[in-house]
């Protein structure tokens, strides 16, 4: 029983019905119309594209039908410093080599004075620049191959066209607001739910998606929430779409504001905008008149103030509920995650799935894993804050000082130390990330590895030159953003 | 540092096969910058087993060295490893082959494991999908399948090696790719005000030597062993305290065989070679006692290596692989004077993990026999046992940060000591039963067809000339 619709409840619902076709479990979804979603999420990680692959939906009518754009990576403007600006891609920098991440070799170029920003060596982040776009080549040999993509979408209509499919394949729809949850009086499970016009529905499992309330998880279960509103001080966001007025670009943009930051997501027939600040050093007035007076175009729509915290609920599962979504914690939407943190539940979920009983290990390694998904997601977003040199207004004076944790204080000295990326197998940013994120707010490393001088200058010159020669000549061989997705899924698609 | 003494930047101490590829890989890596990596081959080593077992991940190292393959084989006698034959480990005449290769296939979306559980016994044996346990079974080797359409799937192999052989051919390549000698017997170590830093070592000829950064591969911790915070812990992996080593191994080439009975395990390596054996016992059966444990690795200005940092049990690629993480990982972080606190941090964290999952491996083993000497499983890590817990509710392999195995090792590893899943994934359960039993058969038809066309290994060394002597070749 799935409770809430929106993305959350839509793609575990897709999610399950396709993973457990055929398998006798039956699964069904109670939402009303009458609640409005939040909608979380219009940029994506490239992991959709491998959950709409596993569900065999065809990409080009996907995005026709959510009016998505393509999105190679996140720029951030003014972060470290008022004026800076760099990308966060999905690809890698350069090609390794001997066995040496390539930056250690960028850096000592770099340090010599003989190459400037590492961007030239990213081939996602060109084409960013050049605001051109195409399909990444399986073949690795090819510069092609170096990176990957995700979308910019319209949620709603993602969650629509998610609805469409998951009915199609025996997921019933229930229409109806829920308004109490009883539980058992022995072991204190979820019995049943009562739904204001008095009927009931039940379930063996029940998936909460109903949102940040956590009806299921919190209202009735008492799971107890986790603040991290420490570490991440901003509590509140606006949301208001624009009018396009300038080409499509393929990434999503996060500009540093005065207590918070904006951003700005091009649909193919809209502009997403929204402003997350810290009530703390802001007021909603002020927040609505920072993001009105930053809009490319004309807005369309008032935006409403939306209100959350920082963290996540002590456990996901807990007895026969596993929540899902922004019922299982809230990350602000500087990095795209929250879509992303739904797929890693459906997975989680999908892989410990009870089949006749519930047990206490299948929810401890669901909680487990979950745990350290959102903890390892929190700390790179407070790296994005507290690497800053501004100091111009109470917000960053606040967060460049502010107490860390001690994981990611950690990875900070090492990489600032050595130019080492902590490693680890799971969770979800990996190595050119963590670079991006670093170099891109001035965390520069004091020395790279010494096995980067295995190479003789003119060796290193001729590489790097070579590199940046393929790079661009890809770059300029590919349409614009825009005629490839006039070409690939135009509206007429849908 | 005392005033006279000659500094070095990297100072290996040790004549062990560990001394030695810390100093090949370290001067081959720095070889171009103006770091020099010197070694003092002292104390000598009184203890080199007859024979190692190397993982798959040193043929990768082995290639960055630029080995050639046949010479080293032909050098060291030695021979392709593909697994590991583990009998007599459920107290009856069982066997299973824990091989380095993965499934051929699977009937379905989800792992092998979860189809061969709901074929309900009529799977076959687990290893039967597996070539590289095929091969080891038999005797067989190629690097890929002879004859094979298109680009053939490369087979995972390890090798077996003569201990005293392999340590000589590491050796000249540590001094080809420019290792500086320091010749000398170590006669004491001395460390700085405090204790945590080593000052300087005094040779027996009087002289004294030191470096920025020293790196114990004495197999007994000699220089780590005088550092405050380099204790060494005793940490008993089941309950064997003695050992004996010898030569004599019997079995296919290629296979390890590990036999468990009430009071001892036995392991044979075969070589091309003498091969070796190694006998322990749960009493003083063996002849010196059997010392397992750790340290932590980073002191100071010293990092342990190889079993200075850490022993395990003599079977499979333990001591290998304890050495293989730490000159890898030593690798990424060679540091300079500002960064050697959060190096050595960072080295200990990364240690830390690669020897747990080590020690998991063997613990595994240790806890799933039937055999009086079985380790219960409380005493595994938390890490071990949320591992099998999770196996035996619903066949999810749980796998952490810096595995020594493969999720598919492990599925293998667990079902060949006969932990079985109680519940499998509900994709391979929507399937038939009959189903999965055809696809299954389909699929060790397919395993065996493939193996089948491999040639036996001796004769494969032998047509790559790697059985004829070797006499006074070099390396590369």
């Amino acid at each position: 029983m799935i409770v809430g619709g929106g993305t959350a409840g839509w793609m575990t619902a897709a999610g399950l019905s396709h993973v457990f076709r055929n398998s006798g479990i039956s699964i069904e979804l109670v939402e009303s119309d009458q609640i409005g979603t939040i909608g979380v999420g219009e940029a994506t990680l490239p992991h959709l594209r491998f959950f709409n692959e596993r569900l065999g939906i065809d990409e080009a009518e996907f995005m026709a039908r959510t009016s998505a754009t393509f999105k190679l990576g996140i720029e951030f403007r003014d972060w470290a410093r008022i004026g800076d600006a760099y990308v966060h891609p999905f690809g890698d920098y350069g090609r390794d080599l001997r066995k040496v991440a390539f930056h250690h070799y960028w850096l000592r170029a770099h340090q010599a004075g003989r190459e400037g920003r590492i961007d030239s060596f990213s081939l996602p982040v060109m084409m960013c620049e050049a605001a051109r776009f195409g399909m990444p080549s399986a073949d690795p040999r090819s510069v092609m191959s170096s990176f990957s993509y995700a979308y910019q979408l319209d949620a709603s209509r993602y969650a629509a066209f998610l609805r469409e499919y998951a009915e199609a394949r025996g997921v019933i729809r229930t229409e109806g607001k829920v308004v109490d949850c009883a539980l058992t009086a022995e072991g204190g499970l979820v019995d049943f739910l009562r739904l204001e016009d008095g009927r009931t529905v039940t379930g063996d499992l029940y998936i909460d998606c109903s949102g940040f309330r956590g009806l299921v998880i919190e209202q009735a279960l008492k799971t107890g929430f986790e603040d991290w509103t420490e570490f991440l001080p901003c509590d509140r966001a606006i949301a208001v779409p624009s009018r396009m007025t300038v080409e499509n670009v393929p990434y999503t943009r996060a500009t540093a504001r005065e207590a918070g930051w904006q951003w700005r997501i091009p649909l193919q027939h809209r502009v997403g905008n929204g402003y997350v600040y810290c009530s703390r050093f802001t007021s909603d007035e002020r927040a609505r008149e920072v993001l009105m007076s930053n809009l490319e175009g004309e807005a369309l729509a008032d935006g409403k103030v939306i209100r959350f915290g920082a963290g996540k609920r002590k456990a996901q599962w807990v007895k026969n509920c596993v929540a899902i979504g922004l019922s299982s914690g809230f990350l602000e939407p500087l990095e795209s995650t929250s879509i992303y943190l739904i797929q890693a539940g459906i997975t989680a979920l999908a892989e410990l799935l009870p089949t006749r009983d519930m047990r206490e290990a299948d929810i401890g390694e669901f909680n487990r894993v979950m745990d350290l998904e959102y903890e390892r997601v929190r700390d790179f977003l407070i790296l994005h804050y507290h690497a800053t040199e501004r100091d111009d207004t109470p917000f960053w004076d606040y967060v460049r000082t502010m107490p860390i944790p001690d994981s990611l204080a950690y990875k900070m000295e090492l990489f600032r130390k050595t130019g080492t990326v902590v490693q680890y197998k799971d969770g979800l940013f990996l190595h050119p990330s963590w670079i991006a994120v670093y170099l891109g707010q001035r965390v520069v490393p004091e020395r790279y590895d010494p096995r980067a001088d295995g190479v003789s200058e003119v060796d290193l010159a001729r590489m790097l030159s070579e590199m940046k020669s393929m790079i661009s000549g890809a770059v300029d061989a590919l349409p614009t953003h825009e005629d490839f997705l006039r070409q690939y899924c135009p509206p007429e698609m849908a | 540092m005392t005033q006279g003494t000659a500094s070095h930047d990297i100072l290996i101490v040790g004549d062990t096969i560990e001394a030695w590829l810390a100093a090949a890989c370290l001067a081959r890596m720095l070889r171009k910058t103006s770091r020099q990596v010197s070694i003092l081959p002292s104390p000598q080593s009184a203890g080199t087993p007859g024979v190692v077992a190397l993982p798959p991940a040193m043929a990768e190292l082995h290639a960055d060295l630029s080995f050639d393959e046949r010479n080293l084989l032909r050098f060291c006698r030695g021979s392709f490893r593909l697994g590991t034959d583990f009998k007599g480990w459920q107290g009856d005449d069982s066997s299973f082959v824990l091989s380095h290769g993965e499934p051929v296939s699977s009937p379905g979306e989800g792992a092998l494991h979860h189809y061969w559980v709901h074929a309900g016994g009529k799977g076959g044996d687990y290893s039967a999908y597996i070539v590289e346990a095929l091969l080891a079974a038999e005797g067989r080797f190629a690097h890929s399948e002879p004859g094979a359409a298109g680009e053939p799937a490369p087979i995972h192999y390890g090798y077996h090696l003569q201990a005293e052989e392999y340590r000589q051919y590491l050796k000249r390549a540590a001094l080809h790719y420019g290792a500086a000698l320091v010749a000398g017997d170590v006669d004491r170590v001395e460390t700085a005000v405090g204790g945590g830093m080593l000052d300087r070592i005094t040779l027996r000829d009087g002289q004294a030597v030191a470096a920025a950064l020293h790196v114990d591969a004495t197999g007994e911790g000699h220089l780590a062993g005088q550092l405050g915070g380099g204790g060494w812990t005793e940490r008993g992996v089941g309950p064997f305290t003695h050992f004996a080593t010898g030569s004599g191994a019997t079995g296919p080439l290629g296979l390890e065989t590990v036999i468990a009975s009430e009071t001892s395990l036995v392991v044979d390596v075969p070589t091309t070679g003498e091969g070796g054996r190694t006998v322990m016992t749960t009493g003083p059966g063996g002849i010196a006692p059997l010392r397992t444990g750790q340290r932590t690795p980073w002191t100071g200005n010293s990092v342990s290596i190889g079993a200075s940092a850490c022993r395990l049990l003599p079977f499979g690629c333990a001591s290998m692989s304890v050495a293989l993480a730490g000159i890898g990982k030593l690798a990424g972080l060679v540091p300079d004077d500002g960064a050697m606190a959060i190096a050595s941090q960072e080295y200990n964290r990364g240690m830390g993990m690669a020897l747990a999952r080590l020690r998991d491996e063997q613990e595994m083993h240790l806890a799933l026999a039937a055999q009086p000497w079985a380790l219960p499983a409380e005493r595994m890590s938390p890490e071990n046992q949320r591992r099998l817990e999770q196996f035996r509710s619903r066949g999810r392999v749980v796998t952490f940060d810096d595995e020594a195995l493969t999720a598919a090792e492990w599925a293998a590893l667990m079902i060949g000591h006969g932990a079985l899943p109680e519940r499998i994934d509900p994709l391979a359960q929507a399937l038939p039963q009959a189903d999965a039993v055809s696809r299954l058969a389909a699929l060790r038809e397919f395993a065996a067809g493939k193996a089948a066309r491999y040639p036996m290994q001796k004769d494969y060394l032998a047509a790559a000339g790697v059985l004829a002597p070797a006499l006074g070749e070099g390396v590369a």
